[in-house]
């Protein structure tokens, strides 16, 4: 991954830690992972890309573990988390 | 673990102890509890025998605390709100959830309590995975 440059090349890098939840972490086969992304429209491209499975699944977001619908601007060290449909109870 | 999250089965201590909290003035007059336990299903001639949990305990915590405060601003009578969740294995006729709600009259205690079953259902980052008695396994959806 190369992170975006600006004019007079500095680098933009953004880190987000995704966490993968239930079956999600069977798709992926890992807990978490660290992308470049300025905000979730970008992140969820780049996570689909790597992992086009999850694309079938219904799924939630959570960022520093608040619900979340449509994009969002995304900071330094903030945790997105991708997860199923709840099932407790 | 947290406040909201135990290891396997509820226990009949972790509900003694909810029964023993009190607001400490005696207003409350009313006790509803709810106990949610693992049922012995059957999928296309497979017998569950047990499930297992997953959680985000991070978020679990703020969900906690959000549905408690929820029920106190929205039922006025209620005095406490206790609710617990397994996480790990729990087999067929275990625990797996326990609410408690307090409240000065049985009215309010028992739509409340039955109000923070639902929004467990609806917003608790819990999964599960059904265990069979082939020793197959498989996602839970709901």
């Amino acid at each position: 991954m190369i992170p975006e440059q600006d004019q007079i090349g500095l680098k933009h890098i953004n880190m987000i830690k995704v966490l993968f939840f239930g079956k999600f972490r069977d798709i992926t086969g890992m807990g978490e992972k660290y992308y470049n992304a300025k905000n979730l429209e970008e992140l969820f491209e780049k996570v689909f890309d790597e992992f086009p499975l999850l694309k079938d699944n219904r799924y939630l977001v959570a960022v520093d573990g608040v619900m979340e619908k449509g994009n969002k601007n995304l900071a330094e060290n903030q945790t997105v988390a991708l997860l199923p449909p709840f099932a407790g109870g | 673990m947290g406040k909201f999250l135990t290891e396997g089965c509820i226990s009949e201590e972790i509900i003694a102890g909810f029964l023993k909290e009190d607001s400490g003035d005696y207003k409350d007059g009313a006790i509803s509890i709810f106990i949610g336990k693992v049922r012995a299903d059957i999928h296309e001639d497979k017998k569950v025998t047990a499930i297992e949990y997953f959680s985000y305990p991070e978020m679990v915590e703020l969900t906690g605390e959000k549905i408690a405060e929820t029920i106190k601003s929205s039922f006025p009578d209620v005095k406490n709100v206790r609710l617990i969740h397994s996480t790990g294995v729990v087999k067929t006729g275990e625990a797996s959830l326990a609410v408690m709600v307090s409240a000065g009259h049985r009215d309010e205690a028992t739509r409340a309590c039955r109000e923070v079953v639902e929004m467990i259902k609806a917003s608790f980052p819990v999964w599960k995975k059904e265990y069979f008695s082939d020793s197959s396994n498989e996602w839970k959806e709901v």
